[in-house]
């Protein structure tokens, strides 16, 4: 078991299996370990649950019809009958934040979207995606889209170059949106955690396990609160993308 | 009998009307964070923070690549911080 004591301990990579690859430190980490957990149980969960195909469904399958129509419908309410072909994608990145957010919710789970790169790669590659599917529909127009109606010929280079860099800013927000928010809770958790302990090395035993059911209670209830952004913020990251991904196809 | 049966053309355009508007309702439907109180403000500061962060990292790495040390840097953080009013100017008029 580790023996740090700092709150910041939990978000540290540990190679399990130190790979090099032609001096590239390519180790399979705890972070990576946790990736395949995730993706293991997502798989393991939509394909047992729905082996049994009944019309009426049971449980597991009625949670896995619930989720795909969840994010089917937030994709055609947000994009449109077009935004179909992209429902595997889309659906793929949120059960995986999903998945990664609820891991790290549990006893000693380690977080894998806490690492900004995490988010940061994942946010990348809808970034270039959505590019791509705006220049592949609409060709030059795209470009033209930096520049909005109405700007007198004086603003206009300014305009076009703070455009520019307000799409740029996208997948920033989007990555550390979701890092922050899962690096701050589980600091709050460790830190509000740590108080119990330090009450009783202050207080004493008998009179710091008093006092320390104030901090205990508040991370009981911090934790039920943890696991709603968790969800929350894999919503909100999936949302997002569908917003960007009407722009792309739709807006120009 | 003929006056209250309605034909097929016909309630095939109401459908399709219908369905046309249904489309038009769901394109409004902005997303899921209300645009007062707690929720806006966090996102605004993520969406101002957002810009200067892009703006900065392009700034660096132009400097980087073509040596100018940090008149790439300023400007581009400059840039970047209105990128982020913008995004913040945006996002809340949509509501």
């Amino acid at each position: 078991m580790a023996t740090g004591h700092s709150p910041l301990d939990q978000f540290k990579i540990k190679a399990l299996v130190p790979i090099d690859f032609a001096g590239l430190d390519v180790s399979f980490t705890n972070s990576s370990l946790y990736m395949v957990i995730a993706v293991t149980l997502v798989t393991l969960f939509f394909t047992l649950s729905m082996r049994g195909r009944a019309l009426v469904p049971g449980r597991w399958q009625s949670l896995a019809e619930v989720t795909y129509e969840f994010i089917a419908g937030t994709l055609r309410d947000t994009v449109g009958s077009e935004g179909r072909r992209y429902f595997p994608f889309i659906f793929t990145a949120f059960m995986f934040v999903l998945m990664a957010n609820l891991l790290g919710m549990t006893p000693f789970g380690f977080t894998t979207t806490s690492h900004i790169i995490v988010t940061f790669a994942l946010a990348f590659f809808i970034f270039i995606m959505i590019t791509v599917v705006s220049i592949y529909l609409h060709g030059s127009r795209f470009f033209a889209h930096f520049l909005p109606e109405g700007t007198p010929w004086w603003l206009a280079p300014l305009m076009i170059l703070i455009e520019v860099f307000s799409y740029l800013s996208r997948p920033i927000s989007l990555s550390v949106r979701l890092s922050a928010n899962m690096m701050a809770g589980h600091v709050l958790l460790k830190v509000i955690a740590g108080f119990v302990t330090l009450f009783i090395t202050a207080l004493g035993a008998f009179n710091g396990t008093l006092a320390g059911i104030l901090p205990f209670a508040f991370v009981v209830g911090l934790t039920g609160f943890e696991i709603f952004i968790a969800i929350l913020q894999a919503y909100i990251f999936t949302v997002l993308t569908c917003v960007y991904l009407n722009g792309a196809i739709h807006m120009h | 009998m003929a006056k209250h049966q309605i034909s097929l053309e016909e309630l095939d355009d109401k459908i399709n009307k219908a369905k046309k508007n249904n489309k038009e309702l769901s394109k409004h439907k902005s997303d899921p964070e209300d645009k007062s109180g707690g929720a806006a403000a966090a996102r605004a500061g993520l969406e101002f923070f957002s810009g200067v962060l892009a703006g900065s990292m392009l700034g660096y790495f132009i400097d980087k690549w073509l040596g100018t040390a940090p008149i790439f840097i300023v400007i581009c953080l400059l840039l970047g911080s209105a990128a982020g009013m913008l995004n913040i100017y945006r996002f809340m008029n949509d509501s």
